[in-house]
C-alpha cells in the first residue's frame, strides 16, 4: 500500500520531469513585432542595395562543415563598395537553412564573429552522434522518455542546448539587431511542407516566436525521420485580433492560374483552423526542401509574404542580388547494384528517405535558376529595344521601366571539384554527427576554394571592389 | 434540401511563365500596395507573381475605388496590365 502511494505521489513528477518545452500564446497580435527582417536593421557595414543570401543545405556534420567553410571565406573577402571597406561576410543579408546546416547558421546568428573560434572544437569535431546515443541509453533519462510528452527529439534539443545555444531564444537573435536573418527550416509533417522559424509564420500558429529555444529550432530542422522524432508545437485557437494576410486570401483565388501559389496560401491557411490543428509536428527540414533554397526562390520571385525580396526589386532598393548556395549533397551510392540480393529494409528506407529530397533539390535549383533568367532576359530585351529607340530618336527621353539589378547565383556543391579523387572522397562522406577531423577540415577547405574559383563569384568580387 | 457543390476547376498544368507586369496609375505620385505591403510607387512598372492581386494606394484615402483585385497574367514589361484608381 505504502509503495503503491509512493507510485501516485511521484507519478505525476515523472510525466512532469518528462514535459517537453512549450511556445507560447502571443499576448496580441502585431505583425510588425518580432524576429523578421525588417526588425534587423541595415547598417553601415550592411547596405540594402547588396543583398546577399546563403542556403545551407542538409547533410548532418558534412553540411555544417561544409557552410562554415562558405562563411570562413566569405569572412576572408574584402569589398570596397560604397567607400566603405567592409567583408563580404558583413553584407548577409538571410541565411536559410535546412538539417546539418542550420547547426552553423543558428550558431553564426547567435554569436556572429565566435563561431571561427569555437565552433570547430565545440561542434564540428565533436562526436555529437555518440553523445545523443549516451542521453537516450542513460537509464536516467527513461522515465522523462516513458512520459507521452517527452520523446527523443527532446533530449536532442536538450543537448544542443547545453552544448551549443546555451538556453538562447529568438528574443535574442532579436536582440542583436543586426542582419542576417536566421531562417531554419523544418517540415510540417502532416502537409510535407516547409515551415520555417520566423515570426512570421509563427503568427499563422498566434505564438510567440520570441521565447522560443533555437535549440529546439535546429532540432526540428534536423528531426531526421525515424531516427529521430518529431517536434511538435501547439497551435492557438483563440485569437480575436488575427488579421490574415492579404496574399493567403488572393492567392486561394489562383487554383487555375497559379497552382503552386495557391497550394502555398491553402497551407497557410489550415493553420488558422486551431480547432483541427491545434498541435503541429515538425520533422526534418530536408524532407520539403534539402537546399535551403525554397523560401529564398519564393521570397524572389514573389511580392507575397513580409520579407519578399521581389518587393524590395519593385522599391528599387536592391542592385545586385547574390544567392549562395551551399549544397553538401553526397554521392550516389550504387554498392547495392554488385550484389544479386536486394537490399534490406535500411536500405530501403535509406532511399525512401533521401532519394525524393535529392529530386526535388534539383528542381529547386533549376526552377530558380530559370525565374532569375527570365527577369535578366526581359531587362535585356528592353535594353536593347532602348537602344534602338535612342539611335532612331536621339531626341526623345525613353524611360527605362524595369528595374535593373545584377544576379550573382552561386552554387557550391561536391560535382564541382574538378580532382576526381578528391570529388570521390567528399561525395562518400556519410551522412552523419561524426566525421574524421580530417574530412572536417578538406569540407571546410573545399567550400573556401570552391567559392573563391566560382566565376560568377569572382565576377561579384571585382563589380564590389 | 439539396446541396449545392461548387467545382473548382483545376488543369493540372504547371504555369510555364510566372513573372507578370503591372503599372498602377493616380493622379499623383503614391506609393502602390500589393497585397498589404508596400510594392513600390505609381508609374513605375512592377513585377508581381502570377495571379490575383489587391491593389491600393498609400494614403490619404481620397482615391477610387478603395482597392482592385484583378488576376494579372499574359503581361509584358512592355505591355504591362494598368490598374488605375481615380480620385474620390
Amino acid at each position: 500500500m505504502k509503495g503503491h502511494k509512493w507510485l501516485v505521489c511521484t507519478f505525476p513528477l515523472f510525466l512532469l520531469a518528462g514535459c517537453a518545452f512549450e511556445n507560447t500564446k502571443l499576448a496580441r497580435f502585431n505583425r510588425e513585432a518580432g524576429y523578421r527582417l525588417a526588425n534587423l536593421s541595415t547598417n553601415s557595414l550592411n547596405s540594402e542595395e547588396l543583398f546577399v543570401v546563403l542556403s545551407f543545405s542538409g547533410g548532418g556534420t558534412r553540411a555544417a562543415a561544409f557552410s562554415y567553410g562558405a562563411l570562413q571565406e566569405l569572412a576572408r573577402t574584402p569589398i570596397t563598395s560604397g567607400g566603405t571597406k567592409r567583408r563580404l561576410l558583413d553584407e548577409v543579408d538571410i541565411i536559410s537553412s535546412i538539417s546539418g546546416g542550420s547547426f552553423t547558421a543558428g550558431y553564426y546568428g547567435l554569436y556572429g564573429e565566435r563561431i571561427f573560434e569555437d565552433f570547430d572544437s565545440l561542434f564540428l569535431k565533436r562526436n555529437v552522434q555518440f553523445a545523443l546515443a549516451l542521453r537516450v541509453l542513460n537509464p536516467v533519462n527513461w522515465p522523462r522518455l516513458g512520459s507521452p510528452y517527452f520523446d527523443r527529439i527532446d533530449l536532442a534539443a536538450e543537448y544542443y542546448d547545453t552544448l551549443l545555444f546555451k538556453h538562447h531564444t529568438y528574443q535574442d537573435l532579436l536582440a542583436r539587431a543586426r542582419r542576417p536573418l536566421i531562417v531554419i527550416n523544418a517540415t510540417d509533417m502532416s502537409l510535407g511542407s516547409r515551415f520555417e522559424f520566423t515570426q512570421e509564420q509563427f503568427d499563422l500558429l498566434y505564438s510567440d516566436l520570441n521565447t522560443y529555444p533555437v535549440s529546439r529550432a535546429v532540432a526540428a530542422s534536423s528531426a531526421f525521420p525515424v531516427l529521430l522524432s518529431p517536434v511538435t508545437l501547439r497551435n492557438y485557437p483563440d485569437r480575436p485580433d488575427f488579421v490574415e494576410p492579404i496574399w493567403i486570401t488572393t492567392g486561394l483565388q489562383d487554383i487555375d492560374e497559379n497552382s503552386r501559389r495557391f497550394k502555398i496560401a491553402s497551407v497557410a491557411r489550415s493553420y488558422e483552423d486551431a480547432t483541427n490543428r491545434p498541435y503541429i509536428h515538425l520533422l526534418d527540414g530536408g524532407i520539403s526542401d534539402n537546399l535551403g533554397l525554397r523560401g529564398p526562390a519564393r521570397s524572389l520571385l514573389s511580392t507575397d509574404g513580409q520579407d519578399s525580396i521581389l518587393r524590395k526589386i519593385n522599391r528599387r532598393q536592391v542592385k545586385k542580388i547574390v544567392i549562395i548556395t551551399v549544397n553538401a549533397k553526397p554521392g550516389e551510392d550504387v554498392d547495392a547494384d554488385k550484389h544479386r540480393r536486394a537490399p534490406g529494409l535500411l536500405g530501403v528506407l535509406a532511399t525512401a528517405t533521401s532519394a525524393p529530397m535529392e529530386n526535388y533539390s534539383l528542381e529547386t535549383i533549376d526552377s530558380l535558376s530559370d525565374k532569375i533568367d527570365e527577369m535578366v532576359k526581359a531587362k535585356q530585351t528592353e535594353t536593347d529595344v532602348l537602344k534602338e529607340l535612342k539611335q532612331k530618336c536621339p531626341d526623345v527621353k525613353w524611360p527605362e521601366v524595369l528595374p535593373s539589378i545584377d544576379f550573382y547565383n552561386i552554387e557550391l556543391s561536391f560535382d564541382r571539384v574538378a580532382d576526381l579523387s578528391l570529388r570521390k572522397r567528399l561525395k562518400a562522406l556519410p551522412t552523419s554527427f561524426h566525421l574524421k577531423p580530417a574530412d572536417i577540415d578538406l569540407l571546410k577547405q573545399a567550400a573556401g576554394d570552391l567559392l573563391r574559383q566560382s566565376p560568377k563569384f569572382r565576377e561579384l568580387v571585382n563589380a564590389l571592389n | 434540401m439539396s446541396t449545392v457543390i461548387t467545382y473548382l476547376t483545376h488543369t493540372g498544368r504547371k504555369p510555364q511563365k510566372l513573372m507578370e507586369y503591372v503599372i498602377v496609375t493616380f493622379l499623383e505620385p503614391r506609393e502602390v500596395f500589393v497585397d498589404g505591403d508596400v510594392c513600390g510607387n505609381t508609374g513605375e512598372v512592377l513585377i508581381v507573381e502570377k495571379g490575383t492581386h489587391r491593389f491600393r494606394l498609400s494614403d490619404p484615402q481620397d482615391y477610387t475605388p478603395q482597392w482592385r483585385q484583378p488576376t494579372v497574367k499574359g503581361t509584358t514589361f512592355a505591355n504591362p496590365m494598368e490598374v488605375t484608381f481615380e480620385r474620390a
